[in-house]
C-alpha cells in the first residue's frame, strides 16, 4: 500500500472519531440540561409576567433549566419543538395549551391558562398548571365591598360562545345574592342600549362581540353618563373609564406553574399534580370615574389597590 | 453721466435688498400657505377621520340617533357645508346639509370609510383591547363630509398681504439704513481718501489722509499713507523744483518746439530785468537769437553748446555760455527745449585782457629774442676792436709799457675773450628760435653717432667713453638734436670725477602707455650736484662752479630747454653728488601744430620763458 493512503487512512478515521464524539457529546450534554419550551400565542405583558414567576420558581428550587421561547403562529411550532428537544413545555393561554396538548404526547407540559366557570380544567398525564381565571363573583364581591347595594350586574355576551360560561357565573352569582342580567349579542348591532338595561353594574366579559376597542370605550363612556360602574377586564379598561378590574397576580399565577414543573423536574408525575386557581389577585380602580359615580372608595380598598387612576 | 460709489453701492443695495424682499416674500407666503394648507388639510382630515371612528358604533348598532348627534357636534365646524353616513350597503343612514350657497367658494370633500376593528380570541381568554392589536378589520361603512375652503383662502390672503406688507416695510427700511450706512461710510472713508489723493496727485506731497475705524478702506488709507510717505521721499514737489530752479544762478528757459517761453526761472528775470509774465508766451528771439535752439537736432537730447549774446529788457547785450536740450517725453517726442546760459561777461573781460597780455608778452619774447641776437650781434664789432686794439697796444707798446701796464693790457684782453665766448654763447641761445630748421625725421642713432665723432678727441683725453643704446626716429630739427646731444655729452665728459674716466650711457627708456613720445636718458658717472639745483642749472648763464674750476658759460643746458620747448617736449636733471647725473629728455615722436609740452611723472612742463 503506498504510504500517501495509509496517510489518508488514518485522517479520515480521526475525523470519523471526532465527529462521533462530538455528535455523542452533544447528546449527553443535552441529556444533562433541563430544557424547558416556553410557547406563548402572542407577545403578551401578563404572558411575560407568569414567565418570569416561571423562571423564579423553578430556580428558588436549585433546578437548572434552558429555557427557549416560541411564540405561536411563527412557523412550524411542533418542528421547532422537536429541534429542542425539550424535557418539559410550558404553555401560556388556553389556545396554546389546546393546541399543544393535542400534539405532544411524550413531554410533560405544564400551563398557565384561564379556565372560566364551567369549563373543564385540562389536566391529564403529562398535563398539569395553573389556572389564572378570576371568578365573576371574586369580581362582584370585591364591588360591592365599595357599592354595597350593587344586586343585578349586566353582560353582554355572545351565547353562541360563552352561553355556559355566563350560566355558571350566574348560579354563582346568585348564590351570592347578585342576580346577573343577561344581554345576548351574536353581533354589535345586537347590542341594546344601556339606556335600556336596568342594572346596578356591568360586567365587561371577554366576548368577540364585545371585543371591539370602539364598542368598548362607547360602553364605557355611556355608562359613565348613565353612572353605571363597569367591571373591566384588565388595568386598561380601567384606565379607559371601567370603574374597577380584580386580575391575578399574574407573576405569581407563573410561580405557580414553575412550582409545579420543578416537581416533575424532579419526579414527581404530572397527573398527580393539582391544577391550581390563583391565589393572589390585583385589584385596580379609578378614582375620576368614582367621582363622576358619586361613589366613595373606602380606603382600605385604596390602600390594597395595585394601582389606583384618575388622582 | 458719473455714477458715485454711494450711487451705485445704493443701486446695488436697493436691487440686493428688494430681490431679498422678493425672495423672502415668496418663501414666507409659500410656507405660511403651505403650512395654512397643511394645517387645514390636517385639521379636516382629523375631523373626518373622528367622524368616521366615532360612527362606527352607530353604524354597528344602527344608531340613528347617535348618528345625528355626531353630526351636531361636526356641524359646530365653521367650514363643513354637508355630512352623509352611509351602512355597508351604501344606504344612507344619516346625512345632512348647509345649502347650496354655504359654500361660496371652493370647497373639498372627504370620504371615509367607517372600520371594525375587532381583537381576535379564542374563548376563555383574556382579551384586552385597549392593548392587543386588532386581528380582524372590516369596512362597516363610509362617512362623506364636505368643506368649505373660502376661510382657508381668505386666511390665506390675509397672510399674503401681511407678509408683502411686512417685507415691502422691511425693503424701504433697509433701503433707507442702507442708504444712511453708506452715506456714513462713504463720507467717513471715501470722501477724505479721494480728497487726500487729489491733493497728492496736486502736488501737495505732504497730504496725508486720516482715516477712521479699521476696515479694508482705512487700511487703503493707512496703505496710501505709507506710499505717499515713501514717494515724498524719493521725488520732489513741483513747488521743490521751482523753488529748485529759481534758486540756480544760471538761467533756465524751456522753449516749445515753435520757439515759445514756456518757462524761465528767476535768474532770467533778475539778468535781463524782464518779469516772469512779461516773458511767458514770447518767442525766444525776444532775449536770444532763436536759431541756436533750430541748432539742437529734435529727437536727440544732446543740444548745442555755444556762446551767444542775451539782449535785456534795456537792450544791453550780455554774453552768455548757452546749452540746449530737447525735452522728450517717455515715447521720445520732443515737447520743448531746456535751454541753460550763464552769464560769462566776467570771463570774456578775462580772456580779452589775457589775450591781449599774451600779444603782449608774445611782442616782448619776439622783441627779448630780437634783442639778444642783436645786442650779440652788434655787440661783437666794438668788442672786436677793443680786441684789436688790445692786442695792437700790446703788440706796439709793450716794450714802453711796465709791468703793471702789460698786466692791465692783458687782463682787457682776457675780459674781452670772454665776452666774446659770452656774445657767442647769447648768440647760440638766441639762435635756437630764430635760426631754427623746419622739422624733419631724424634717426636719432645717426645724430649720436656724429656727435660722438665730434667729441672723439675730447672723449680720448679724458679717458672716457660713451655707450650708446639704440635710439627711436622722430620729427625734430637735426641740428638742434646735434646741439642737444653735444652740450649734455660735453657736460658729462666736462664735470667728470678726478681719477675716475667718465663713461656716459645713452639710452631709450619706455614711455608707458603713451606711445606718442619717447625718452632719452644721458646718464653719467660725474661730480654730480645736489638735488635742489635741479632746475637752476637750465637757467641761462647760471653756473654751480666757478669759472676757475670748470669753464664755460653757463648757457649749454638753457639752450638744450629751449631746444626741448621748440620741440613740445621736456627735460629734467637727477643727480646724486658725486655720483652722477641723469638728463632725460621726453620728445613727441611727430610734431603736431599747437602741440604741447609734454608733462608726465614728476617731470616739470617747461615754461615759455627762457628763465631768465
Amino acid at each position: 500500500m503506498p504510504h500517501y493512503l495509509h496517510i489518508t487512512k488514518k485522517v479520515v478515521y480521526i475525523i470519523l472519531f471526532s465527529v462521533v464524539f462530538f455528535a455523542c457529546g452533544n447528546k449527553c450534554l443535552a441529556a444533562d440540561r433541563n430544557i424547558v419550551a416556553i410557547i406563548k400565542n402572542k407577545d403578551l405583558s401578563y404572558y411575560n409576567e407568569m414567565i418570569d414567576g416561571f423562571k423564579a420558581a423553578v430556580a428558588a428550587r436549585k433546578i437548572a433549566i434552558t429555557c427557549n421561547e416560541f411564540v405561536m403562529g411563527d412557523g412550524d411550532i411542533n418542528e421547532k419543538i422537536k429541534a429542542a428537544a425539550p424535557r418539559m413545555i410550558y404553555a401560556l393561554g388556553s389556545t396554546t395549551l389546546k393546541k399543544i396538548e393535542q400534539t405532544v404526547n411524550n413531554v410533560a407540559v405544564v400551563y398557565s391558562a384561564a379556565f372560566a366557570e364551567g369549563d373543564d380544567v385540562l389536566h391529564g398525564d403529562n398535563v398539569t398548571g395553573a389556572n389564572f381565571y378570576v371568578s365573576v363573583t371574586d369580581q362582584c364581591e370585591k364591588l360591592k365591598q365599595i357599592i354595597p347595594g350593587i344586586k343585578t350586574v349586566g353582560v353582554i355576551y355572545n351565547p353562541d360562545a360563552n352561553e355556559k360560561t355566563i350560566a355558571m357565573a350566574g348560579r354563582k352569582l346568585s348564590a351570592s345574592g347578585i342576580t346577573l342580567a343577561l344581554f345576548p349579542a351574536r353581533t354589535p348591532a345586537d347590542i341594546p342600549h344601556l339606556e335600556n338595561m336596568s342594572v346596578d353594574a356591568l360586567w365587561l366579559f371577554p366576548d368577540p362581540v364585545v371585543a371591539q376597542q370602539t364598542i368598548v370605550t362607547r360602553i364605557l363612556y355611556t355608562a359613565l353618563i348613565k353612572k353605571i360602574p363597569v367591571i373591566g377586564i384588565s388595568p386598561s379598561y380601567v384606565k379607559a373609564g371601567a370603574f374597577m378590574a380584580l386580575t391575578c397576580d399574574y407573576r405569581d399565577v407563573g410561580k405557580q406553574a414553575g412550582e409545579a414543573a420543578a416537581r416533575i423536574l424532579q419526579g414527581e408525575k404530572a397527573s398527580e399534580i393539582a391544577v391550581t386557581t390563583p391565589r393572589q389577585f390585583k385589584l385596580y380602580l379609578n378614582r375620576s370615574v368614582a367621582d363622576k359615580l358619586q361613589v366613595s372608595i373606602p380606603h382600605y380598598l385604596i390602600s390594597e389597590a395595585s394601582e389606583v387612576y384618575g388622582e | 453721466m458719473r455714477i458715485g460709489i454711494a450711487a451705485k453701492l445704493n443701486l446695488l443695495v436697493i436691487c440686493m435688498v428688494a430681490m431679498l424682499g422678493f425672495f423672502l416674500s415668496w418663501f414666507f407666503i409659500r410656507h405660511e400657505t403651505t403650512s395654512l394648507i397643511s394645517e387645514y388639510d390636517k385639521r379636516v382630515e382629523a375631523i373626518s377621520r373622528n367622524f368616521a371612528y366615532n360612527c362606527e358604533y352607530g353604524i354597528l348598532v344602527g344608531d340613528k340617533d347617535g348618528l345625528r348627534r355626531l353630526i351636531a357636534g361636526v356641524k359646530n365646524e365653521e367650514d363643513i357645508i354637508y355630512v352623509s353616513v352611509k351602512d355597508k350597503s351604501g344606504r344612507i343612514l344619516v346625512q345632512w346639509s348647509a345649502g347650496p350657497d354655504a359654500a361660496g367658494g371652493n370647497t373639498r370633500e372627504f370620504i371615509k370609510s367607517v372600520i371594525s376593528k375587532t381583537v381576535r380570541h379564542e374563548p376563555g381568554e383574556y382579551v384586552d383591547v385597549f392593548e392587543e392589536q386588532p386581528e380582524i378589520e372590516e369596512i362597516v361603512g363610509s362617512v362623506r363630509l364636505g368643506f368649505t375652503l373660502s376661510a382657508r383662502d381668505r386666511q390665506i390672503r390675509q397672510v399674503r398681504s401681511v407678509v408683502m406688507l411686512f417685507v415691502s416695510f422691511a425693503t424701504v427700511l433697509s433701503t433707507i439704513l442702507a442708504y444712511g450706512v453708506i452715506r456714513i461710510f462713504i463720507g467717513h472713508t471715501l470722501v477724505p481718501l479721494v480728497d487726500g489723493i487729489k491733493k497728492f496727485a496736486a502736488g501737495d506731497l505732504r497730504h496725508r489722509v486720516v482715516m477712521k475705524g479699521s476696515d479694508e478702506l482705512a487700511e487703503l488709507g493707512a496703505l496710501f499713507n505709507s506710499m505717499a510717505e515713501n514717494l515724498s521721499a524719493t521725488l520732489v514737489s513741483r513747488e521743490f523744483v521751482v523753488n529748485i530752479i529759481d534758486s540756480m544762478m544760471n538761467c533756465l528757459i524751456v522753449v516749445n518746439g515753435q520757439g515759445v517761453i514756456m518757462m524761465v526761472n528767476n535768474a532770467v528775470c533778475d539778468l535781463l530785468g524782464y518779469k516772469k509774465s512779461e516773458l511767458d508766451g514770447k518767442t525766444a528771439d525776444v532775449i536770444f537769437d532763436k536759431a541756436v535752439i533750430n541748432e539742437c537736432p529734435a529727437g536727440k537730447k544732446s543740444g548745442v553748446n555755444c556762446e551767444t549774446v542775451f539782449v535785456t529788457r534795456s537792450g544791453k547785450r550780455i554774453p552768455m555760455l548757452f546749452s540746449s536740450s530737447v525735452m522728450a517725453d517717455e515715447k521720445g517726442t520732443a515737447r520743448g527745449v531746456v535751454c541753460a546760459a550763464q552769464d560769462i561777461s566776467e570771463r570774456k573781460r578775462a580772456e580779452n585782457a589775457l589775450r591781449i597780455y599774451n600779444e603782449q608778452l608774445k611782442r616782448s619774447n619776439q622783441n627779448l629774442e630780437d634783442f639778444a641776437y642783436i645786442a650779440s650781434h652788434d655787440l661783437q664789432e666794438p668788442l672786436r676792436k677793443v680786441k684789436a686794439f688790445s692786442d695792437f697796444i700790446k703788440t706796439k707798446y709793450e716794450s714802453v709799457l711796465d709791468e703793471k701796464g702789460l698786466d692791465y693790457i692783458s687782463r682787457m684782453q682776457s675780459a674781452t675773450g670772454r665776452m666774446q665766448a659770452l656774445i657767442d654763447s647769447l648768440l647760440t641761445y638766441s639762435r635756437v628760435a630764430t635760426k631754427a630748421q623746419p622739422f624733419a625725421l631724424v634717426d636719432l642713432n645717426v645724430t649720436l653717432q656724429g656727435v660722438i665723432t665730434d667729441l672723439e678727441m675730447r672723449i680720448r683725453d679724458t679717458g672716457g667713453r660713451v655707450d650708446a643704446g639704440q635710439l627711436p626716429s622722430l620729427e625734430a630739427d637735426h641740428v638742434q638734436m646735434q646741439q642737444l646731444f653735444q652740450n649734455l655729452i660735453g657736460n658729462a665728459l666736462k664735470f667728470h670725477r678726478k681719477d675716475v674716466p667718465p663713461v656716459v650711457k645713452i639710452y631709450n627708456q619706455p614711455v608707458g602707455a603713451d606711445e606718442g613720445y619717447c625718452r632719452i636718458v644721458v646718464e653719467d658717472n660725474g661730480i654730480g650736484f645736489e638735488e635742489k639745483y635741479a632746475e637752476k642749472i637750465f637757467a641761462i648763464f647760471q653756473r654751480l662752479h666757478g669759472r676757475e674750476e670748470y669753464e664755460g658759460t653757463g648757457v649749454g643746458l638753457a639752450i638744450c630747454r629751449k631746444i626741448m620747448d621748440r620741440h613740445y617736449g621736456s627735460i629734467v636733471a637727477r643727480s646724486v653728488p658725486g655720483e652722477g647725473t641723469k638728463f632725460i629728455f621726453t620728445l613727441p615722436l611727430k610734431q603736431k601744430k599747437g602741440e604741447k609740452a609734454y608733462a608726465a611723472g614728476d617731470e616739470k612742463i617747461n615754461n615759455n620763458s627762457d628763465g631768465g
